[in-house]
């Protein structure tokens, strides 16, 4: 081959993996522009999962407590029902003992005088206790009403928390696939490889490059010697 | 008439013969470069196009994706500002619960506060009626009442204690937290659906920049292929006026089968009576000064001509030669060599008769054939001889080639076009193959085996790496349908590259394969 046309024809090489070069170079910035956003997008969605399991955590554990409150406080009604009667029937019983006693003063004043106030001041206060003991089982109803509405409340957030998580992680019945977690692992993956594979791409231009390029000098040399020759 | 007068005539004749074939085979010429201008040109506008199919599939593949993506993280979305609502609203009930439980738990202290003092109370009533000792009845009675309120008294006393563990319990249900986490949770989706969003819109944006280019690239094919077929109907009309002027004025010379050993020359004889027709050799570059003098000159000199005697009863009898390579030296006296342009003359020597009817010494001298040059054909390697290792994506060939022929393979990987199978959607050819730029192929690498006939079996491989494009120098996609071929083309840097002719596998008869790429290791 003609010197002249060799070293024109090493030329077009060097210059055409010079272009191809750019071009690689041009697309390895990309890829790690797209791959550190997949990356990023990772890390949101590791906030999420993170936040997600911790919501689903905190709601079944309150779930968990509102159901023993809840059993505790219908106990307390029941209980606060129970005592109220008993209370009723001994209040019933004080206040017959107080007629009795007035009966029997009215027959006798020499009765003791003590007792009748005693056994008076009995009703009154057995008036009192039944009548606080009636505010208290009002309020232990109203107690039983309000927790018999924040249980299913807090068991449907259980519940949401608990399927967010699952279709999330794709641990769930449409499948693993398809989940927000497959979905970004996927691009992440997919950026990673891209990326690798361009900085290989790139490491394997240059030293074509390299070649070409000293293959050239080379040429060059050797036309040069042709010339002063 | 004067001899010399004669002679004028025919030199006339010549001559004009000459300029005209001249000037025709100048515009075939022109009319090839320009033809190999436009094909290159649609190559390239074609190669715009592909790229930009192959670009938007591509992008419509990412749309699709981040499309599905989005749609996910949207479901998501919805039921992460639900659960938020929810547990807004559970952390309002379970405030009023424990409200409530306090309020229920300080109440049943109260009372059972009374209970326990009214059951003290009642005590003492019965002490005292003990004391007075006025009536047994009463007295019994006042125990009676002492002993139940004793009773109501413990009872109110567990009770109380029942109320404040309820009260206890209802307010360590940690709805703040649910409603925190939920929060976060919201938050932080509202983050990622955001960027996944941008992502999307960015998606969106390529495809419709892609779908730009895709129209634009359109229109420049189609553009590149009106003027490809403009020169195309060019060349071939110059071509055929080419052969018009050649047939009807110089004898229909022809020079055909060209091969590395010799060639066939092909003319329609002379009416006048010929004694002998002799086939000159003569350097293309030399042709513009040839005379009939030097062609006289010429037949002296024993092996710079082929000669052939007319066959005495066909005066219309076209005449076909082969000649071999070592058969004829050039006119300048050198052998034959590969690679040089030549040209042929046919000196056609008058029988004496003739001349003597003419009063004439002259003979007939030819203008110049077509221009030619002898090369060496490279083998291609047979398509069924190409093979892809998709284990290590490897391509695989072999092929027999003269032992002394330096060559280089250089395999390039065609994109096959969406509709048809294993078809590019370009043309392709030899000359457009020679023009793939380095670093859109790899040169293979090869195992010489020498045979004993003074050829060598070759196989070659050529692994498809990160840094492999296609022929346009696009990088490989997955999952995209690729041809492989192969140029067969010379490497040897001391002889001159026209000795040899490159070669190209059949692409339309060669496989297809889907490239893959191998997995990359983990970094």
């Amino acid at each position: 081959m003609d010197t002249h046309n060799q070293v024109a024809q090493l030329q077009a090489n060097v210059n055409a993996l010079t272009e191809k070069q750019r071009k690689f170079q041009r697309m390895l910035a990309e890829a790690e522009t797209k791959r550190t956003k997949a990356l990023s997008d990772k890390n949101l969605l590791d906030a999420v999962l993170q936040n997600a399991l911790e919501l689903k955590e905190s709601s079944a554990i309150a779930t968990a407590e509102i159901t023993k409150a809840n059993a505790q406080t219908q106990s307390l009604a029941t209980d606060l029902k129970d005592l109220i009667d008993k209370l009723i029937y001994a209040a019933e019983m004080i206040n017959k003992m107080g007629n009795t006693v007035l009966k029997l003063k009215a027959r006798n004043p020499l009765l003791s005088n003590e007792l009748v106030a005693s056994v008076s001041s009995n009703s009154t206060d057995a008036d009192k206790a039944v009548a606080l003991t009636l505010t208290a089982l009002d309020s232990a109803i109203k107690a039983q009403t309000t927790n018999t509405i924040a249980e299913p409340s807090l068991s449907l957030t259980k519940q949401q928390s608990a399927e967010l998580y699952e279709r999330l992680t794709g641990n769930n019945s449409s499948g693993s696939s398809k989940s927000l977690k497959a979905f970004i692992d996927g691009a992440l993956s997919r950026a990673n490889n891209n990326y690798v594979r361009l900085i290989k791409a790139n490491a394997e231009i240059s030293r074509q490059l390299a070649i070409a390029t000293t293959a050239l000098e080379k040429a060059k040399v050797s036309t040069d010697t042709l010339h002063t020759k | 008439m004067a001899p010399s007068h004669m002679n004028t005539y025919n030199d006339n004749l010549h001559a004009q013969v000459v300029s005209i074939l001249s000037e025709q085979e100048q515009q075939v010429n022109e009319a090839i470069t320009s033809l190999k201008k436009a094909t290159l040109s649609l190559y390239h506008a074609q190669g715009s196009l592909v790229a930009a199919n192959l670009q938007q599939a591509q992008a419509v593949k990412s749309y699709t994706t981040k499309g599905n993506a989005l749609n996910e993280a949207m479901a998501n979305s919805y039921v992460s500002a639900n659960i938020l609502a929810s547990a807004i609203q559970s952390k309002t009930h379970v405030d009023e619960s424990v409200s409530a439980a306090a309020t229920a738990a300080d109440n049943v202290q109260l009372a059972a506060n009374a209970i326990t003092k009214l059951a003290s109370d009642v005590g003492s009533t019965s002490s005292i009626a003990q004391a007075v000792d006025f009536d047994s009845d009463l007295i019994k009675q006042a125990k009676e009442c002492a002993d139940l309120m004793s009773e109501v008294a413990h009872l109110a006393e567990a009770v109380s204690y029942d109320a404040m563990e309820a009260s206890a319990l209802t307010a360590e249900v940690p709805a703040n937290t649910v409603e925190a986490n939920a929060t976060q949770t919201n938050d932080s989706f509202k983050t990622l659906l955001a960027s996944l969003n941008e992502e999307f819109d960015t998606t969106k944006k390529l495809l419709e920049t892609n779908a730009d280019n895709l129209d634009k690239s359109r229109s420049a094919d189609a553009n590149e292929k009106g003027s490809f077929k403009n020169d195309y109907t060019s060349q071939n009309a110059a071509e055929e006026a080419y052969h018009l002027a050649n047939e009807k004025l110089n004898l229909d010379l022809r020079v055909k089968d060209l091969s590395s050993s010799g060639f066939t020359v092909c003319f329609n004889g002379i009416k006048s009576p010929v004694e002998c027709y002799y086939i000159l050799l003569v350097k293309n570059s030399k042709k513009s000064t040839f005379t009939i003098a030097d062609a006289q000159h010429l037949i002296s000199h024993k092996g710079q001509y082929v000669e052939i005697t007319p066959s005495k009863n066909d005066k219309n009898q076209s005449v076909s030669k082969a000649i071999q390579i070592s058969d004829l030296r050039d006119a300048d006296g050198d052998p034959m060599q590969l690679g040089e342009a030549y040209t042929v003359f046919i000196l056609a020597v008058y029988a004496d008769e003739y001349k003597q009817v003419l009063n004439s010494i002259d003979d007939f001298l030819s203008a110049p054939s077509a221009p030619f040059s002898l090369t060496y054909a490279l083998q291609h390697p047979e398509t069924a001889s190409i093979s892809i290792d998709e284990k290590t994506n490897t391509l695989a060939f072999s092929l027999t080639e003269n032992a002394d022929f330096k060559v280089s393979y250089r395999c390039m990987y065609l994109p096959c076009s969406a509709g048809e199978e294993d078809e590019p959607g370009f043309n392709f050819n030899l000359a457009l193959a020679e023009q793939v730029q380095a670093g859109n192929y790899t040169v293979a690498t090869v195992i010489t085996q020498m045979l004993d006939n003074g050829k060598s079996l070759i196989s070659g491989i050529s692994r498809i790496t990160e840094s492999t494009t296609d022929n346009f120098g696009y990088p490989l996609i997955a999952g995209q349908k690729y041809l492989p071929v192969i140029l067969s083309i010379t490497a040897d840097e001391e002889a001159d590259a026209g000795q040899f002719r490159s070669s190209l596998t059949p692409f339309r008869s060669t496989q297809a394969f889907t490239f893959q790429p191998l997995q990359t290791e983990k970094h």
